[in-house]
């Protein structure tokens, strides 16, 4: 049995319309039309203990009403979940024990309170026994390196600082489930690798299920083992990256660089993007040539000094998922 | 049990962030205490002129007024996470307090011990000592007993009608001055005994914000004045329950709160 099972969850929300104006604002006093969004529709997917999910979508896709559901803050209109046999929204209080959540956009810590004391603090709240929760805030200080800063007030921090006691903070409790939603949002690109390589680390040496939600496809690559994207509340893809990137009709780029200057460089497959000096690009579908034929051909006519073989950024694949295209699995 | 002791430490680390700026601490507190005061010494002024309001004396009614201010304070010290869960709601912070294992209630609670609201109690103390070496009472066991189980009523209440206040936020954020008028337009009537205001705003007060429980009946009582509305003596030594009641009643309605947040998430 998967750790986490979703079958068939939809929720909607209702807003109300306004009309515009001072005459609509008024009118809207007495009697409001409501509009009902769908924000998940149908949705059934599973993770297995272990697992690094990554889930995707674009914004308002229903990836944090997905979160609030599985962590028990909303419960669906309809269908049914279950994680580790709870149902997370009719059992709250024992529920959230077993679970941690960062917000890369809030905080659960104090923020005038040095990072130590926040420790201590969810220590009570979570009622972890004091010889664990000693061992494990020592080992997550010495994990994500936090030892220099222990002792300052949240507010002083960096973001990056910040967001790495915000995992240590979810994780003191042993959850066997780590919801990160946009953990890397706002990182310098030194602070993004790090913490990417606490992710892992976690992940490997305490066993934990990772959900990850984030707009960052470099993210994805480094950690998620899996992908789930949804639009409109409902499933696009399912499955590994690699089985993203075959799936879908994507060409390919190769840049070349040859040994002496020349005009130009010709293959009947493969059409050329841009030529500067003796680097030439060119792009080609794999469907009409594979990329060992076409660097086979390339070298018996030319005379090449490199080649590097590029896979269509993720970007632009998921970018093509959200425009709607759909992926057959 | 390990709730309440997760409430102290809480509220302690509240306390202690309010006492990092001291001086802008204690201006708060004696601002709050002039501002206040100065309520009263309004009411005094307004006494110098009639001399007396439906048959009621300065210092009888300075002896409701701090009754009330007790309650009010007392209630407002530790409901201030109550305040502000409207803000909490739009914010999205309140999701928070749902991941966590502990009653939401009791970590909105915890969120702050509002300390330079003991302004408004340290008045009520004062006019309260004032009104009873004016009055010349003698405070037996049965008095101050039943004082505290007033002032304890009306703690309850107060708490109960900022739990509908709060209540109120997950279904709108809109209109809640309706609210206010309940909480600071209550602390307003429980000043003056009830017989100044007409019929209807008196059973409003009684029955169903039972305002006139916790503060007029039984104090009539303790200060040993027949009831011109004709209550017996039971009923004003029972009726500071009907705060605790209410409280209950503002319980009830917190929780159908919760669920409908679940259902919504705003």
């Amino acid at each position: 049995m998967p750790q986490i099972q979703v079958d068939e969850i939809s929720k909607s929300f209702y807003i109300s319309k306004r009309k515009k104006g001072l005459k609509g604002a008024l009118k809207g006093l007495f009697n409001r039309e409501s509009m009902e969004i769908k924000a998940l529709d149908k949705l059934s997917f599973s993770v297995e203990k272990g697992e690094i999910l990554g889930y995707l979508g674009p914004n308002g896709a229903g990836k944090s009403t997905t979160l609030k559901i599985l962590s028990g803050i909303l419960s669906p209109d309809s269908g049914n979940c279950m994680v580790q046999g709870r149902i997370p929204w009719k059992d709250r209080i024992n529920h959230v024990k077993h679970i941690g959540v960062v917000f890369g956009q809030r905080t659960q810590l104090w923020w005038d309170l040095p990072v130590i004391e926040s420790f201590d603090l969810l220590q009570s709240i979570y009622s972890i026994p004091k010889d664990r929760y000693q061992e494990n805030r020592d080992s997550l200080t010495d994990l994500l390196d936090l030892e220099p800063f222990l002792f300052t007030p949240v507010r002083q921090l960096s973001l990056g600082q910040r967001m790495r006691c915000e995992i240590a903070a979810s994780m003191l409790h042993d959850p066997s489930i780590l919801f990160l939603d946009e953990p890397t949002i706002g990182l310098d690109a030194l602070s993004k690798v790090t913490l990417r390589n606490i992710i892992k680390k976690l992940n490997r040496e305490y066993q934990v299920t990772v959900i990850l939600t984030t707009h960052d496809m470099d993210d994805i690559e480094a950690l998620c083992s899996r992908i789930l994207v949804i639009g409109k509340g409902a499933i696009l893809f399912n499955g590994s990256i690699e089985a993203l990137r075959k799936q879908l009709d994507s060409k390919r780029r190769i840049l070349i660089e040859t040994e002496e200057n020349i005009e130009q460089v010709y293959h009947p497959k493969a059409t050329l993007l841009s030529s500067k000096g003796n680097r030439f690009e060119l792009t080609f579908s794999p469907r009409e040539i594979s990329a060992a034929k076409l660097v086979g051909d390339l070298m018996k006519t030319y005379s090449l000094k490199d080649i590097i073989m590029e896979n269509p950024p993720i970007e632009e694949i998921i970018a093509q998922l959200y425009l709607g295209q759909k992926v057959k699995p | 049990m390990q709730n309440l002791r997760l409430y102290f430490r809480l509220a302690g680390i509240s306390m202690q962030r309010q006492l990092e700026y001291r001086f802008s601490f204690f201006m708060q507190i004696l601002a709050q205490f002039i501002i206040t005061i100065s309520e009263f010494i309004g009411l005094a002024a307004l006494f110098q002129g009639f001399g007396n309001i439906h048959g009621w004396t300065l210092w009888q009614v300075a002896f409701f007024y701090s009754m009330i201010a007790l309650g009010f304070s007392i209630s407002s010290l530790f409901t201030r996470g109550l305040d502000i869960t409207p803000q909490l709601i739009k914010s999205g912070e309140l999701d928070r307090y749902f991941l966590r294992p502990r009653p939401v209630l009791l970590q909105l609670l915890g969120f702050e011990f509002t300390l330079r609201r003991m302004g408004r109690l340290i008045q009520g103390i004062i006019v309260f000592i004032l009104a009873v070496v004016n009055l010349q009472m003698h405070l037996d066991a049965l008095k101050l007993l039943l004082i505290l189980w007033s002032i304890m009523g009306s703690v309850f209440l107060f708490t109960g009608l900022m739990l509908g206040q709060a209540t109120l936020s997950f279904w709108t954020i809109e209109g809640l001055e309706i609210m206010n008028s309940f909480t600071y337009g209550g602390l307003e009537t429980g000043r003056y005994p009830l017989t100044v205001y007409k019929g209807w705003f008196r059973k409003f007060f009684t029955f169903v914000i039972p305002l006139g429980c916790v503060n007029y009946y039984s104090i009539l009582h303790i200060l040993e004045i027949e009831d011109p509305l004709g209550s017996s003596k039971l009923f004003q030594g029972l009726a500071p329950l009907g705060g605790v009641l209410f409280f209950f009643l503002g319980l009830f309605i917190w929780r159908m709160g919760l669920k409908h947040y679940k259902s919504t998430g705003s």
